[in-house]
């Protein structure tokens, strides 16, 4: 069930060339599996998915690997926050609600936004128009922040703040979410940072490996929450259902790939939404503060 | 002399009443190892009661409780509440020291057997398990007994929490045996058998035995690496995860 499970994600995520993590902790959640166990268990599920893509953008050297240390070093701090932010809400069990508020807000404004950006394709596509050239040059307040830094591989010579910033703000959300957060950075290096198209993809992946494996050990460290037995199983049908994921995908086209990813993840949205608003059939809910395995009852 | 004749006959009488009948117990199992596959076991617990020579006969039958209690835990239960139509977490209850796992079983309803305080006092029956409210925590005081009562209905629904009122056969007068079950998603750690032993209503005999539930081969060594070694255990779990998409990507490449 649970190798079938990741085959699926893993064949989303190869269909749709995104991490899978944003699907998968919903999917595991919505099975039954305490949100808390499912955060951790992904975010080194997505450790092992990263791995391979990684690895390859690394032989072709499409890393920007300056670009990546700054944003791993603000990845570092912000999983760190994230990790400890979840122990607090936990023990305050406030967890599971924040899990779902932020799974909802955040799942169904991107399902519109790609909804809404794919039809638009689709349109222009049916009529024969371009899609209008971005403006080259304008560049963004942010890149104008003090403490600039010089990356050669991006061509880039901008401030670091931004730069840690997104770090910071990914990672964070990737450890209390159990997300890589990959379809957030990549968009977020083109548009905002204006990294070349040709290196956003490997430093992002650097980027994921790294920061969810620190997510991983810190997890496991302090909230105990990493199911190995389950990640193995996820980690197994994630590399190959994205194999084939990835070969259907080139066969279809872009913007229906789009638009059909935009409809799934408001769908999953959506269920967050209807199990927050819906009377849950059991109102209570008990979680153990300290077993006493030693001494008999 | 005739003095103490009088208190050795006073002694004996003394001992004769308190102590006329004992129970002897033994289970089937001591140990519970949890695999990988553990699909829930079953104990037996076999039991005898003795009389000593100068008792008189008993016109009543025997009646036997067996109580298997699992390590106690500190548990906070939470009832969720509807704050502008979305379902919250709000109020709490922490109980301190309470069983993780219980069993009864008994060979006719409880209540039949014996007086409710004898019933309480020994924390026979669901209903007389015993939640200290912890006194130190923040949460507004009030009735405590919803959570405790939502507890037990959680438990239950796990089958970790059960009542078997014909849960005990006789062998004969004073044999009898009872099947407890041990359902998958136990918790781990030092459980007490115990069997009580009644006459109408009077407690006559008790005697408890450990029972040990551990994780057993790989899983124990996976849940005891995980909790002892945190730390290290994250960096396996990022290592396998490595190995498993390095391992991936080379098995794909070649195709």
């Amino acid at each position: 069930m649970l190798l079938g499970m990741g085959a699926a994600v893993g064949f989303i995520s190869g269909l749709f060339g995104v991490g899978g993590g944003f699907l998968l902790t919903p999917l595991l959640i919505f099975t039954g599996i305490p949100p808390a166990v499912a955060v951790a268990t992904v975010t080194s599920q997505t450790v092992a998915s990263s791995t391979s893509g990684a690895l390859s953008y690394w032989r072709k050297q499409a890393i920007d690997l300056k670009l990546a240390s700054m944003l791993i070093a603000g990845g570092i701090v912000g999983s760190s926050l994230g990790v400890f932010v979840f122990r607090l809400l936990r023990d305050v069990g406030q967890l599971d609600l924040i899990i779902s508020v932020s799974y909802l807000t955040f799942l169904s404004s991107i399902g519109i936004l790609m909804l809404r950006e794919s039809i638009r394709a689709m349109i222009n596509s049916r009529e024969g128009n371009r899609p209008p050239a971005r403006m080259p040059g304008q560049h963004s307040w942010v890149l104008g922040l003090p403490m600039k830094m010089k990356f050669r591989r991006s061509k880039l010579y901008v401030s670091v703040m931004p730069v840690l910033g997104l770090g910071i703000s990914i990672g964070f959300m990737g450890s209390v979410l159990g997300i890589g957060g990959g379809f957030i950075m990549v968009p977020a290096l083109i548009y905002l940072l204006r990294v070349p198209t040709s290196i956003v993809i490997g430093t992002s992946l650097i980027y994921i490996l790294v920061t969810m494996s620190v997510a991983t050990v810190l997890h496991a460290s302090t909230n105990q929450t990493v199911d190995v037995v389950l990640a193995l199983c996820l980690m197994i049908g994630g590399v190959f259902g994205a194999q084939f994921g990835a070969q259907l995908g080139q066969k279809l086209r872009g913007e229906q790939l789009r638009a059909l990813l935009g409809l799934l993840v408001l769908a999953v949205g959506m269920r967050f939404a209807v199990n927050l608003v819906l009377k849950p059939e059991e109102l209570y809910s008990f979680s153990v503060l300290r077993l006493m395995i030693g001494s008999g009852g | 002399m005739t003095r103490y004749l009088l208190i050795a006959l006073i002694l004996s009488f003394v001992s004769s009443s308190a102590g006329a009948e004992s129970v002897t117990m033994a289970l089937s199992a001591e140990r519970v190892g949890i695999t990988s596959n553990f699909s829930g076991t079953e104990i037996t617990v076999f039991g005898s009661i003795e009389r000593d020579g100068s008792t008189v006969s008993r016109a009543a039958d025997y009646d036997v409780v067996v109580v298997v209690k699992g390590p106690p835990v500190d548990v906070v239960t939470r009832k969720k509440e509807r704050i502008f139509g979305v379902w919250i977490n709000r109020n709490s209850r922490t109980f301190l020291s309470i069983p993780s796992f219980y069993a009864l079983n008994s060979n006719r309803p409880p209540d039949d057997i014996a007086q409710s305080l004898a019933l309480q006092t020994n924390q026979i029956g669901l209903e007389n398990i015993i939640f200290p409210v912890a006194t130190d925590s923040i949460e507004a005081p009030g009735n405590a007994s919803e959570f405790a009562q939502a507890y037990r209905r959680l438990k239950a629904n796990n089958d970790l929490f059960s009542m078997k009122t014909d849960g005990v056969e006789f062998l004969n007068k004073k044999l009898f045996k009872s099947h407890i079950r041990i359902p998958p998603r136990v918790p781990v750690g030092t459980y007490r058998v115990e069997v009580f032993i009644f006459v109408q209503g009077a407690l006559l005999a008790h005697d408890e035995q450990t029972l040990w539930v551990s994780k057993a081969g790989f899983e124990q060594l996976v849940y005891d690496f995980s909790r002892e070694q945190g730390l290290l255990f994250g960096a396996f779990a990022v290592l396998l995860a490595i190995f498993v998409g390095w391992f991936g990507g080379l098995v794909f490449r070649r195709e």
